[in-house]
């Protein structure tokens, strides 16, 4: 993990040239780049939006599951009781693995079967993710918690676009992205001032949302 | 430039298995003679059937075999029916009705339940169609329908036990982790509307299988080949409602500005297929979230529809919204639809350890009539030749009683009946045999393994080609076993 080769971003400055001589990466030019394995963003989700408790050690933690996902089991909501919510913003490395019972969010993200030694996971890419990222319950609650500490960092619009960039994608945004984001904000906001932290946690969840999120360039 | 590969590669050094790597070598005379080998051998074939590409695991792919056959609904009946009170009459139960179980025939007892004398049938049977196959007054629908049914009374599996047996229905072993009949059967034909999940579950109210989501999963196949859970009431899918508080516009905003970044991400980044692959299954999630529900809702069905499927009375409504579903589902193009009858445990299921006659009436009481207007629909419609119907259970149950004048039965993996109908199906046929008692299957054995190689068959899939490269070999739904039932084919 210390070599130069390792080391390497998945964009090069001189892409184009080197992409049409070696397209596949075979020569390891640049890094691979990857997505986000399911424990990640879960992670990722939790600490930009200030939620990660960082313990390490002691017992496991069992995420909550939607009602929803229980009903495929034969004694439904009986058979799994999650641990109190102050519990389940550990890392996801200290998350209880029921083998028959995997937590809907992370099997979407191709978390592997528990029950044998998988070498190398798959990446797929499916609609079911796009639904988890854009409707379940506990991502947009951290949007919302996301949105939150946005709110609080500063009262003008555009410092905010700002922070929520830093947060979430380590960056300031473009001259673009700030004005799309702005306008953005200004549109769900609907001019009822009830709904800003609804606006502002609607682009948090955007960006959570982005391939640059994702992915590891 | 770099040479074609198989897109699902085997993990060797390399990146090429010895085989590959001769025929890369393209070693003249050789050369070619080995690649004609292989090519009999269907090495070429086995690494591109099934291959999926990067951008839609899910899309439609034709099969080995053309077949009329495009979709499978298959009716599980949780709880395992007793094949002697559905589809095997057993006369000779009658002459020994009251004595013992004979010694010689060795069993598991099931939970170790009390063991009852020989009970035969609690209903009469009575040849139905034209073809005379016997059928249970449990079910005086379906009936109707003997003539389109390959009975097959010869099944037998490998567990006793609900979870291990119904896993091994589902995914070919008893064991948990591996694929099951949907996901290889989406793996080899994708789907044919795009905008809908191919493999759809729809589970009793009562609860789900023992043994919950390996049986629909996709085991170490890539997640999108996992079965979709279908709730079959207002939101089908997990995560599929649009949150109220943002609406459908508020959403489409979201999914307007998340296009508008990512398509700056992917400019500084040729070549990034995989980005713009996930950047459309956004698009494919918002026009799910109108599609799925649509295919939920019963409203434009005639009133005649609902009533022949008994939507509106008990104890039909649930199973027959059900498969009012199942036949709207394959007509948008769904490829495999699995219905439950029968969730949670014993009673709830066709697990009849108390009474035959209260357990199947109940549970046939609920399902003998959309079963049949289903059949009759799909006919009606034009789409019976299309699909493939499948019916039966995880195992069947004994020749005597559970315990002394008790009417239920125990556990039975070693004798059973199925059913198939619809495309590629012989009907009016009735293939193998348990011996005289129902006791186990004698003539013409049934391996579970031997029902999910004639299913895929009569999908125009070689179960021996279809594979997938796992831990170092060529796994298949049938592992090294599976024989096609040709004499149920018409």
């Amino acid at each position: 993990m210390t070599s130069a080769t390792y080391r390497q971003a998945s964009i090069h400055p001189d892409m184009e040239a080197l992409a049409d001589r070696d397209p596949g990466n075979e020569l390891l030019w640049r890094a691979d780049r990857r997505r986000l394995d399911a424990e990640s963003l879960r992670d990722a989700l939790l600490a930009v939006s200030g939620d990660l408790d960082p313990r390490l050690g002691g017992p496991s933690f069992k995420a909550p599951i939607d009602g929803e996902a229980l009903e495929g089991l034969s004694m439904k909501g009986g058979a799994y009781q999650p641990s109190p919510p102050e519990e389940c913003r550990r890392r996801s490395l200290y998350m209880f693995t029921k083998r028959g019972l995997i937590v809907p969010l992370m099997t979407t993200f191709d978390q592997c079967d528990t029950t044998v030694p998988t070498g190398k996971r798959d990446v797929s890419i499916v609609a079911p993710q796009a639904l988890s990222l854009l409707n379940n319950g506990w991502v947009r609650g951290e949007a919302d918690a996301c949105a939150g500490l946005v709110l609080a960092t500063a009262s003008e619009a555009g410092p905010r676009v700002d922070d929520a960039w830093r947060r979430v994608l380590g960056r300031l945004p473009s001259a673009e992205e700030k004005e799309a984001a702005l306008s953005h904000v200004m549109t769900q906001m609907a001019g009822d001032v009830a709904r800003e932290r609804l606006a502002w946690a609607s682009l948090c969840q955007v960006l959570f949302n982005t391939n640059e999120f994702l992915s590891i360039d | 430039m770099p040479s074609p590969r198989p897109i699902l590669r085997p993990a060797f050094p390399c990146g090429l298995s010895r085989r590959e790597a001769i025929w890369e070598m393209g070693a003249g005379f050789a050369g070619l003679a080995l690649s004609a080998l292989l090519e009999r051998d269907g090495f070429f074939a086995r690494h591109a059937a099934g291959a999926t590409p990067a951008a839609n695991p899910l899309a439609p792919r034709a099969p080995h075999q053309a077949v009329p056959v495009k979709s499978v609904i298959f009716l599980l009946m949780n709880g395992a029916p007793s094949h002697i009170d559905t589809f095997d009459p057993k006369p000779t139960l009658d002459k020994y009705a009251g004595q013992s179980i004979p010694a010689e025939m060795k069993f598991i007892n099931s939970g170790g339940r009390a063991m009852g004398k020989l009970t035969p049938a609690c209903r009469p049977f009575k040849a139905c169609g034209q073809s005379g196959i016997p059928i249970s007054d449990f079910f005086p629908k379906m009936r109707e329908h003997a003539d389109k049914m390959a009975v097959i009374r010869s099944c037998h599996t490998d567990t006793h036990a609900h979870g291990s047996a119904l896993v091994q229905m589902n995914t070919g072993k008893p064991l948990i982790g591996r694929p099951s009949l949907g996901s290889w059967v989406v793996y080899g034909l994708g789907t044919e509307n795009q905008d809908m999940p191919g493999y759809v579950v729809l589970l009793d109210k009562r609860g789900g299988p023992i043994g919950g989501q390996p049986n629909w999963s996709s085991g170490f196949m890539p997640a999108s080949f996992q079965g979709t859970l279908f709730r079959p009431v207002g939101n089908p899918i997990l995560d599929l409602a649009v949150p109220a508080d943002l609406g459908r516009d508020g959403q489409r905003r979201q999914l307007d500005l998340l296009a508008a970044l990512n398509d700056e991400h992917m400019r500084s980044r040729p070549g990034g297929t995989e980005l713009a692959a996930r950047a459309a299954s956004y698009e494919l999630a918002y026009r799910m979230q109108a599609e799925a529900p649509a295919a939920v809702d019963l409203g434009e069905e005639t009133a005649a529809t609902l009533e022949a499927y008994g939507v509106h009375q008990e104890p039909t409504a649930e199973f027959g919204r059900n498969c009012l579903i199942a036949r709207r589902l394959v007509e948008r193009g769904v490829r495999f639809v699995q219905l439950y009858s029968g969730g949670g445990h014993l009673e709830e299921t066709w697990d009849a350890h108390e009474s035959v006659e209260k357990n199947h009436g109940r549970h046939a009481g609920e399902t003998d009539q959309p079963i049949a207007a289903l059949l009759t629909d799909l006919e009606q419609r034009g789409l019976l030749d299309s699909t493939l119907v499948v019916w039966g259970g995880e195992f069947g149950r004994m020749p005597f009683s559970e315990g002394e004048g008790k009417p239920g039965r125990n556990h039975n993996p070693y004798g059973f009946s199925m059913w198939m109908a619809g495309g590629g199906v012989k009907g009016g046929t009735i293939y193998g045999a348990t011996d005289e008692l129902g006791f186990a299957a004698v003539e013409n054995r049934v391996h579970v393994h031997d029902i999910h190689a004639t299913i895929l068959a009569l999908l125009g899939l070689d179960h021996t080609r279809l594979t997938y490269f796992h831990q170092g070999r060529d796994d298949r739904l049938t592992d090294v076993y599976g024989r096609v039932i040709s004499e149920i084919m018409a």
